[in-house]
């Protein structure tokens, strides 16, 4: 009798992969390293109250892919410098604000923990650049075009 | 290949059969035989016996008490009791993701696909001396299958299985052939005992196998920095000792992770996620059993469905394990203050 594979019609690894995709959070603004974020992290209160804290600082470092992606958020707090490592789908992260973003040569800007001050400023895209990068943030690519057009004939079944 | 057709039968003076009826083994039929099975294999020796005492042996087998097969009792729904031990599931490790709970843990999870898993045979004490059923999972073709064993399939009705394996049972939680046992089977926020055939790391050295230390990267040591040292004294005892840990072959063993929790269970699409790690990489079966080591009172509050889960799986959403408290909320009076009583005299 013969009975062709009942459930897998993909690989193991497209069905992790697609599990992933429950978890993750949609619609995240794109973060890129050197963007001054504002972040809104849940803190829990006393009474077991949730509220939302928010704090400014750089993006330095982005390390992991999907859902294990973690940013290195740097901030300046009463004098010291404070470094969180946090991961991107967590729900302690509410909020993810892009302020501003700047322009880097690296991608992983740890030389800024020896740099105080003026020196720790970093330079801001303005002008034709940023009008540029703006439009194609707008833009969507083809697999996300693809993804769009697939989830209303999805909700309609 | 006639010489040592020739020269096999004079060594032991006992004719061979190989595949084919004839008692005496050709040249061809040795070749067949080597073809077959891909190594040098003696083909199955068969000792014809004396006429009379075949027939007092054939005499002795008509007479002797027959084993009656055992049919299974009708498939419902039982009160599962504390003694009882139902089957358990044969699944594949797919792979590893994270989470966070609803507090904001974070958990790392094990994600494992039950593959078409049904009942092949059951076992009993009138025969085996012992209750037990024997389960299949995953897909083969039949080309890929020896005869014998797809000859079991097709005998019984069902798909090809890859691969099989037994579960000790309970009298009552015996389940007729042809069963599913699906991810439903288990519940979301119970024990499971997994177990697995670790990976494979081939032929280790010592530090690796048996966490030695070495020898100083320095300071003189010629040659031998991840070697064992001594491996024994002089004289007395004069041997080294059996089971001396030395290098060797490693990985590929059996092993068992107990009371691991099962964190969600989703039925329609026949997925279990495990919290934490199981032996294994993945793509390879697993065994998942309900834990054994866990308190009579806390097994009868999971709700299990005894002996399996009869019903749609269509229908079903997935199910998640809450955690009774919040690791991450601060203490409050109100809620964690336990009174103490003081009685006289203290």
């Amino acid at each position: 009798m013969m009975q062709a594979r009942v459930q897998a019609n993909s690989g193991l690894l497209p069905l992790v992969q697609d599990i992933q995709k429950d978890y993750m959070k949609k619609g995240l603004e794109k973060i890129s390293i050197g963007d001054t974020v504002k972040i809104g992290l849940a803190v829990v209160e006393a009474k077991g109250k949730t509220r939302t804290q928010s704090l400014d600082g750089t993006i330095i470092a982005r390390q992991g892919a999907g859902l294990n992606q973690t940013v290195t958020f740097r901030r300046i707090f009463q004098g010291i410098g404070m470094e969180l490592t946090l991961p991107v789908h967590a729900p302690v992260v509410q909020s993810i604000e892009v302020l501003k973003h700047c322009r880097i040569r690296r991608s992983k800007l740890y030389y800024l923990r020896d740099r105080v001050g003026k020196s720790a400023k970093l330079k801001e895209i303005v002008g034709a650049a940023a009008a540029k990068r703006a439009a194609n943030a707008t833009k969507t690519t083809k697999a996300q075009a693809k993804t769009a057009a697939a989830e209303p004939a999805v909700a309609a079944q | 290949m006639r010489t040592i057709a020739r020269l096999l039968q004079s060594f032991n003076n006992v004719p061979y059969r190989a595949t084919s009826s004839c008692e005496i083994v050709t040249g061809r039929e040795l070749d067949a035989h080597f073809r077959f099975y891909n190594t040098w294999k003696y083909p199955k020796r068969v000792f014809k016996l004396p006429a009379n005492i075949k027939s007092l042996v054939m005499k002795k087998v008509a007479e002797a008490p027959k084993i009656p097969p055992f049919h299974p009792p009708p498939l419902i729904s039982l009160p599962m009791q504390p003694n009882s031990r139902r089957v358990g599931a044969i699944a594949v490790k797919a792979g590893m993701t994270q989470t966070w709970d609803e507090n904001g843990v974070k958990l790392p999870l094990t994600v494992l696909f039950i593959d078409d898993c049904q009942v092949i045979g059951i076992k009993y004490p009138e025969k085996h001396g012992y209750w037990a059923l024997q389960v299949g999972a995953g897909y083969r073709k039949q080309k890929s299958i020896s005869p014998s064993e797809s000859g079991l399939y097709l005998k019984l009705g069902l798909p090809f299985k890859h691969d099989l394996s037994e579960f000790r049972i309970s009298q009552d939680a015996v389940l007729p052939v042809g069963t599913k046992v699906s991810a439903a089977h288990f519940v979301a926020g119970q024990n499971v005992d997994v177990t697995g055939y670790t990976k494979y790391k081939g032929f280790q050295g010592v530090m690796k196998r048996w966490g030695f230390k070495g020898l100083p990267a320095s300071h003189g040591v010629s040659l031998a920095h991840r070697s064992p040292g001594s491996i024994g004294n002089r004289k007395s005892p004069g041997k080294v000792w059996k089971g001396k840990k030395l290098p060797g072959h490693m990985g590929d063993e059996r092993r068992t992770v107990h009371n691991c929790l099962l964190y969600k269970v989703d039925a329609a699409r026949n997925l279990l996620f495990v919290r934490g790690q199981i032996p294994g990489p993945a793509g390879e079966f697993v065994y998942i059993r309900d834990a054994i080591s866990v308190p009579k009172t806390k097994k009868a509050t999971w709700g299990l469905p005894f002996p399996t889960y009869l019903g749609e799986l269509s229908n079903l959403h997935a199910t998640l394990y809450k955690s009774p408290k919040d690791p991450y909320r601060p203490y409050a009076e109100e809620a964690d203050y336990f009174p103490i009583k003081w009685k006289k005299g203290d």
